[in-house]
């Protein structure tokens, strides 16, 4: 029996599929429109991973030819939940990792969370000094669950990588990617290297206190802002959904452009909006660095002369030392597509607005997306780009937003 | 002196002389922890004790009269801290039953701590025939029902809202055999600030409870 709950608590795909007993009662899933029964199906399958570990299934399926183009959708929208911590788990986690209980270092500090992280939840306080802050907290045994069931995955997969659906190289891309986000330290890095780095006036980023925070408590300024549906709500102008639909098309080609990374996770819930079109950007948990040759390859491939465009492609293979082959073609053959229909080439069409609201422009982004991320010659280092591009457009069609895209990628590449 | 007085005085004198034991006698634990911690529990003597809490050992058999006395007594703190940490919370006593069995179950292991050794060698004393010890023997059951009814009232609080359904003498019981399950498990992990043990004792819990209410919805429940 011991042995049998000792793997019931390691196994964090165990912790999901026992929420299957809990969700329902403590009312605290997300009701997501299903498009069709099998795509429900689909939704729910990866929902009971929940974590990083659906970023895994996430990808892991758009690499095998498993998702029809309805569910991408669904799939990029997923958002992850680590299990909900009562106040008395929650301080005993507090004062584990900080040596203290939290009412002994905040002026005050609310007991029930007021949202969750994909591997904690986080609390409104108060320092003594009267700042109002965000305290992330760990649930506990993450770590060890999560690389057990890495380890499993990988072990499952050995037939995939042997037939070659799956890279190995990709595999560890994502594995890299995960193991990441569980400690909290490396979060406040990359939120320091935003600050640092980023200096775009409407984006308010947080900051961190050093002292508060560890491996598995991180404690940052609190970013005000109303979650999307709550920003909705309120029925911003089509004014205002256009300016904070280009701020955040130049929020992700900034990243690209001038910072040669990206804030990778591409879901709604990392944006807090604001009624004069300002954005905070939260949950850095997942930041992509990217090798800065690849990348300003990846940036020659926007604007190329129509017959150099390829030419531009193949060079981030060759960069990459994986031949380019039918497939890779393929790949490059949809990317065009994909970006002339965002982004168009021809300088007397640069100001021309995109419709990221057209129903149509997302069914095609869609399918080609699908269809570049389903390829199994696809670059890991382009996987990660493309995904958290394709969440952006996606982001930008639910504010049915219209952008100056092609305006805004060539400022960016200008600068 | 006045009768009322008298008898006040007396009891008050009473009441001193029983705080006074008490005192003694979680001093003498203190010393004898100590004692077991560095040496073990086999190998320390009553003698050894009654030398560092600075009393004979004539004295020391007044208040226990055997090392398994003196480790019947440690649980008795056991539960005996656990309990009052949960009734000094108000906010715990308004809880989910899953965070009140919780705060209980981590209350207990939380004692039990430091002493990890030493509940080990008590486990090898427990199994003997004629130990004090064993789970078997009156004082365990004495110590025991004192835990059970402190249960019992959580449980039945928890039924009296609605949250479960009433489970009767046996609740206290299941509940029993399972926080030895836990205790299995935390002498048993190894990860940092038992990490293992705090996710087990909290899933476990809410899975648990949630069983006892859908078997109470789905009109299973028997007892």
């Amino acid at each position: 029996m011991t042995r049998l709950g000792m793997s019931l608590a390691g196994s964090y795909l165990g912790y999901q599929l026992q929420n299957l007993f809990l969700l329902g009662d403590e009312g605290g899933q997300r009701k997501k429109r299903v498009m069709q029964k099998s795509a429900a199906k689909m939704r729910q399958e990866l929902e009971a991973l929940k974590g990083p570990l659906m970023k895994f299934g996430q990808a892991l399926s758009m690499q095998s030819h498993l998702v029809p183009e309805e569910f991408l959708q669904e799939l990029s929208s997923l958002q992850m939940r680590a299990p909900a911590m009562h106040p008395s788990l929650m301080r005993i986690q507090f004062k584990n990792s900080l040596g203290t209980y939290p009412e002994e270092i905040f002026g005050s500090f609310e007991e029930e969370p007021f949202a969750a992280a994909s591997l904690g939840q986080v609390h409104r306080a108060v320092t003594k000094k009267g700042q109002p802050i965000a305290v992330k907290i760990q649930y506990p045994n993450i770590r060890k669950a999560v690389t057990s069931d890495l380890n499993l995955m990988k072990t499952l997969l050995l037939p995939a990588r042997t037939t070659r659906h799956v890279s190995a190289a990709f595999i560890k891309e994502l594995e890299g990617r995960i193991l990441e986000e569980i400690d909290y330290q490396h979060e406040a890095e990359n939120i320091a290297f935003f600050q640092k780095a980023m200096k775009l006036p409407y984006v308010e980023l947080p900051r961190v206190y050093p002292a508060y925070s560890s491996g598995q408590v991180l404690t940052m300024s609190f970013v005000e802002g109303e979650h999307f549906t709550e920003w909705l709500k309120t029925k911003p102008s089509q004014e205002l959904r256009d300016l904070v639909g280009g701020r955040l098309f130049e929020l992700f080609y900034y990243q690209v452009c001038r910072m040669d990374s990206l804030h990778a996770d591409p879901h709604l819930g990392n944006y807090l909006f604001r009624h004069d079109g300002s954005l905070g950007l939260v949950d850095f948990g997942c930041v992509k660095y990217f090798d800065a040759q690849f990348l300003d390859l990846v940036r020659k491939t926007y604007f190329p002369e129509a017959e150099a465009a390829e030419s531009k492609f193949k060079a981030l293979y060759e960069h990459q030392g994986i031949p380019y082959s039918e497939k890779a073609r393929e790949i490059f053959r949809e990317l065009n597509k994909l970006y002339r229909i965002v982004y168009p080439t021809k300088a007397e069409e640069q100001k021309r607005l995109t419709d990221f609201g057209d129903p149509w422009f997302l069914k095609e982004l869609t399918r080609l997306s699908q269809k570049i991320l389903s390829n199994r010659l696809i670059l890991p280092e382009l996987f990660f780009y493309i995904r958290a591009e394709g969440g952006l457009y996606n982001t930008l069609h639910q504010l049915k937003a219209r952008v100056p895209a092609s305006d805004i990628v060539r400022r960016c590449l200008l600068n | 002196m006045p009768f009322g007085s008298f008898i006040m005085s007396t009891a008050s004198k009473k009441g001193k002389r029983l705080l006074n034991k008490e005192r003694t006698k979680a001093a003498i634990l203190k010393v004898a922890l100590h004692s077991f911690r560095s040496k073990g529990f086999d190998k320390t003597t009553t003698k050894e004790i009654a030398k560092r809490a600075g009393i004979g050992e004539g004295t020391l058999f007044n208040y226990f009269k055997t090392k398994e006395e003196l480790a019947l007594y440690f649980f008795e703190q056991e539960i005996e801290e656990a309990m009052k940490a949960y009734q000094q919370d108000r906010r715990i006593q308004k809880a989910p039953l899953a965070e009140q069995l919780f705060f209980v179950i981590h209350k207990q292991l939380e004692y039990l701590g430091p002493h990890e050794d030493f509940l080990s060698a008590i486990l090898v004393q427990s199994v003997r025939p004629y130990s004090k010890l064993s789970p078997f023997s009156l004082e365990s059951q004495q110590l025991l029902l004192c835990y059970l009814k402190f249960i019992r009232d959580i449980l039945e609080a928890a039924a009296g809202r609605g949250e479960i359904p009433s489970l009767g003498e046996m609740g206290p019981h299941l509940f029993w055999f399972y926080y030895l399950f836990v205790l299995m498990y935390w002498l048993n992990d190894r990860s940092e600030h038992k990490e293992d043990s705090l996710a087990f004792l909290d899933r476990s819990l809410k899975v648990g409870v949630n069983i006892i209410r859908k078997i109470k919805t789905q009109g299973l429940w028997k007892w």
